[in-house]
């Protein structure tokens, strides 16, 4: 298996790099607002890894992960406003109630042909919102639920932004690590066989629906984490914020354009969307919010018809086109 | 009571035959290309914006500004195949997902830029002009847009089935490389279907604009309906399509009467998860039926 | 001694079809059968049902004494049976190498030891110098071979189904498809149940055919004898008067 751990190694570094660049830009500035957008580029890095495990090496295209978002949000929320449970214990409990919803979620939706699969997992996704928000408007007064701000790690609360900052960062290294151990393990290679051809898989000995569930299990668990996180960041929730589907839609969104079923793809993806959003949500505001979410549909087409493998596809392209010309030149130069 | 309930079914009959109308546009569109269209809603609120546009523009009866925009979305339809469809129909199932879900998102946002988020309404001259039957009253929106909508259904089922072009819709959407081999021109199959599915999205949007009001982010309802529709009624099925839209109209006004208008849309989730998990053939389709 | 394989009264209805109607057979430990048939008789529906893919309807089958008509596909896989598809199916993007290995790791082998298992079963099949290549790059032939190949890794392989591993494969690699299947069978004593349209290679390769029309089984016995049984005659020819007749051999296009 040489040749494969050898394109591992180069692989791991160019991601390597990119997470090292990353965990030196809080240090570039201390203004809030930059670090703010550092903290949102972790952040929503680590949700489109998170959808990337299911969605782009698993090859199942889930909607549903809003559905989990917003589970490990009010889990995580609540323990800590009414349970007084500090977030750090929070947000593992959010994570294993998200993969609660994604173990019941994915039983139900599993055997479904790939149409089927991704509208249900939206259903199941506006169905948990729906019944959120029923409940909140049931319980109280108002929807939305406000966190205490009690400085202190432990309570995940702190002043400035650099703890925030790192946090995030810290989520965004071990679910690449997660990512990576995954797909060089047994199965990472029972994910691509059943991405590639699931009755095979099957007839081979794989226990499709065991490996489908339990990486969907994983990626809900670091979704729902990412959610409770969100959470004590905004110290404001609410059921139509975090089980927002145009939300999920920016973090499935960098996932693709970054490139799917890569390890660089969503932090690429992150890295260059989450500044030009908040730009267009922050700076231009108002109707204009909706320039951005414009662009993004465009942008989405435009990814899938031309380089469907996103960023890193384009990155590739242009590498190999590089080495082509430099080997060529040396050839010439002899 | 038992008055105000008929009435109730009456009305959510007729907005059930539109819904259908809307549905038979998606299923030729998906039957017989094979593309998830998640734009399909967002076509029906273009189309009722042009309806909007049409009338205030050119003074024109909302009813009549049907003899422009039908045409037209047929024409939307061959281009949007030839621009996007058309090189999709190799790529793997989710880059098509990706793209009509793409589309959708920026047919929305591009709507709310240039029209904002405003509800805008027709009227016409028979808006607020009532039928009334013994007990019964229906309304004129409904009852034409109800008409309009069989006359379109009635048309469609003439064409695909007594037609050769209907035969051939019919063919490709059942066995596409039998139907290959059999020389009938698929690509131009293509278009017409996508253009026919888009007309239809056309006429619904006519005729429900008397009594819906448009916005942009009405689109996502709809598409979530059509697809309802369409799997409740059976893939490929359009009797399938026309009962499946009464029906889910049926739920929809009893969730809005029972319960409350904002639960209309857990309804349909909630229709949609049962019968993919139940019979996910639908209640019309054949079970044998094949990707 | 019971056979390894049995079937009874296996039947299955498709929509308004009925595949099997009621076929019943049985293998022996170490041979090579042959399952032929006129199309649409319900050959590739027989080994489906074997493999798991689909359900019967009525009847058991029966392997190495154990009930296993109830079971999942990868469930019977791990009792020890592998089958292939009519038409390749390979993981397009995986090497060959990565193709080969996976039911090795279903298997309960590690990363190394299946790559190096792998590594020696690509070098019995000729297909070493392709081991890196994306599976989607290879020839129709060359897919079929690796999806063959790809059953072996299995360590305790006792009964291999075939759909068809001849068809549209040129010459050169039918003969290493042939003779994996002889060595493989006389090494290790693996079973084999072949279903194909060719009469020449199964003629050289089986022992043994079973033939099906029509979702049952109508006749069995070498080749030569079931290509004399007036009843497959009939069978192949629909029951068509034909001068010709008295020789099942041509019909069978054997000659």
């Amino acid at each position: 298996m040489r040749s494969r751990s050898r394109a591992q190694l180069l692989t791991a570094h160019p991601v390597v790099g990119l997470l090292f660049a990353l965990g030196c830009l809080p240090l570039v500035s201390s203004h809030p607002f930059f670090r703010h957008v550092v903290t949102m580029i972790c952040l929503f890095g680590f949700l489109a890894e998170a959808w990337n495990l299911i969605s782009g090496y698993g090859g199942l295209f889930s909607l549903a992960h809003a559905a989990f978002f917003g589970v490990g949000a009010y889990v995580t929320a609540l323990l800590y406003v009414d349970g007084h449970l500090s977030p750090w214990i929070g947000l593992p409990i959010g994570g294993l109630c998200g993969v609660a919803v994604a173990v019941v979620v994915g039983l139900a939706t599993f055997r479904l042909r790939q149409f089927f699969f991704v509208l249900s997992t939206l259903a199941c996704a506006e169905a948990i919102h729906a019944l959120f928000s029923y409940w909140r408007l049931s319980v109280r007064t108002g929807l939305g639920t406000t966190i205490p701000r009690t400085v202190g790690f432990r309570n995940l609360t702190f002043d400035g932004e650099l703890g925030y900052t790192y946090i995030a960062f810290l989520f965004l290294v071990v679910i690449v690590l997660a990512t990576w151990i995954v797909s060089v393990s047994k199965q990472g290679y029972y994910l691509r066989a059943i991405k590639g051809d699931e009755d095979a898989a099957l007839s081979l000995g794989v226990n499709v629906p065991r490996v489908k569930l339990w990486v969907f299990a994983l990626s809900a668990f670091f979704t729902a984490v990412g959610g409770g996180f969100y959470a004590m960041y905004m110290g404001y929730i609410e059921p139509n914020s975090v089980f927002s589907i145009d939300l999920m839609v920016q973090y499935i969104l960098f996932a693709i354009v970054g490139g799917m079923a890569t390890i660089a793809g969503p932090i690429l993806g992150a890295l260059v969307l989450v500044p030009l959003t908040i730009f267009f949500q922050g700076f231009i505001g108002g109707t204009f919010a909706s320039l951005g979410f414009f662009i993004y549909g465009v942008v989405l087409v435009l990814t899938i018809l031309l380089a469907p493998g996103g960023f890193v596809q384009g990155i590739r392209g242009l590498a190999r086109r590089v080495r082509r010309r430099t080997e060529s030149m040396q050839d010439r130069g002899r | 009571m038992l008055e105000v309930i008929l009435q109730l079914i009456l009305s959510a009959t007729f907005t059930g035959i539109i819904y259908a109308l809307m549905a038979i546009g998606l299923n030729l569109i998906f039957g017989v290309v094979r593309v998830i269209n998640f734009a399909h809603g967002e076509f029906l609120m273009l189309a009722m914006y042009a309806t909007y546009w049409l009338h205030r523009g050119l003074g024109l009866d909302p009813y009549l500004t049907l003899l422009i925009s039908a045409p037209l979305f047929f024409g939307l339809g061959i281009a949007v195949h030839l621009g996007i469809i058309r090189h999709l129909l190799t790529a793997p199932e989710e880059s098509q997902l990706i793209a009509t879900f793409g589309l959708a998102f920026a047919l929305r946002y591009g709507a709310n830029l240039v029209w904002s988020s405003e509800h805008r309404s027709v009227t016409t001259p028979v808006s607020a002009k009532v039928l009334e039957i013994g007990t019964i009253t229906i309304d004129y929106p409904h009852l034409i847009g109800a008409g309009i909508a069989a006359a379109l259904i009635v048309i469609l089922f003439i064409l695909l089935y007594t037609t050769f072009l209907g035969r051939a819709i019919r063919a490709i959407a059942d066995q596409p490389t039998a139907a290959l081999t059999a020389g009938i021109n698929v690509e131009r199959i293509y278009y017409t279907a996508i253009g026919l599915g888009l007309a239809c999205v056309a006429v619904c949007a006519v005729a429900i604009s008397p009594f819906e009001s448009v916005f942009p982010n009405i689109g996502a309802n709809f598409t979530l309906l059509s697809f309802v529709i369409v799997v409740l009624g059976g893939l490929g099925n359009l009797w399938g399509c026309l009962l499946g839209g009464i029906i889910i109209a049926q739920i929809e006004m009893l969730v809005s009467f029972f319960f409350a208008p904002a639960l209309t849309t857990f309804a349909y989730f909630v229709v949609f998860l049962l019968i993919v998990t139940v019979r996910p053939s639908g209640l019309l389709g054949s079970a044998a039926r094949r990707s | 001694m019971s056979a390894l394989l049995e079937i009874k009264h296996a039947a299955k209805r498709f929509g308004g079809q009925q595949a099997l109607n009621g076929v019943s057979l049985e293998v022996g430990e170490g041979e090579i059968r042959g399952l032929i048939g006129p199309n649409a008789s319900g050959k590739t529906t027989l080994i489906n049902c074997i493999a798991g893919t689909h359900r019967l309807d009525r009847g058991a089958i029966t392997f190495d004494g154990q009930r296993i008509d109830a079971l999942q596909p990868n469930e019977i896989a791990a009792t020890g049976i592998m089958r292939t598809f009519q038409i390749a199916k390979v993981f397009r993007d995986m090497t060959v190498l990565e193709n080969v290995i996976i039911p090795g790791l279903a298997d309960g082998q590690g990363l190394a030891d299946a790559g190096r298992r792998g590594e020696e079963l690509l070098e019995f099949a000729l297909l070493s110098h392709l081991k890196h290549e994306p599976a989607r790059n290879l020839s129709g032939g060359q897919a079929m071979l690796l999806q063959i190949i790809r059953g072996f890794m299995h360590q305790t392989l006792r009964l291999y189904l075939m759909d068809e591993p001849f068809a549209g494969v040129h010459d050169v690699i039918k003969g290493v498809i042939l003779k994996t299947i002889h060595t493989m069978n006389q090494q290790k004593r693996i079973t084999f149940l072949i279903v194909s349209h060719e009469m020449t290679t199964v003629k050289s390769i089986c022992g043994q055919v079973t033939v099906l029309d029509k979702g049952a089984v109508i006749s069995q016995g070498t080749l030569e004898e079931v290509a004399n049984d007036p009843v497959v005659i009939d069978s192949y020819l629909g029951g068509q008067d034909n001068a010709d007749a008295s020789s099942g051999a041509d019909h069978l296009g054997l000659r």
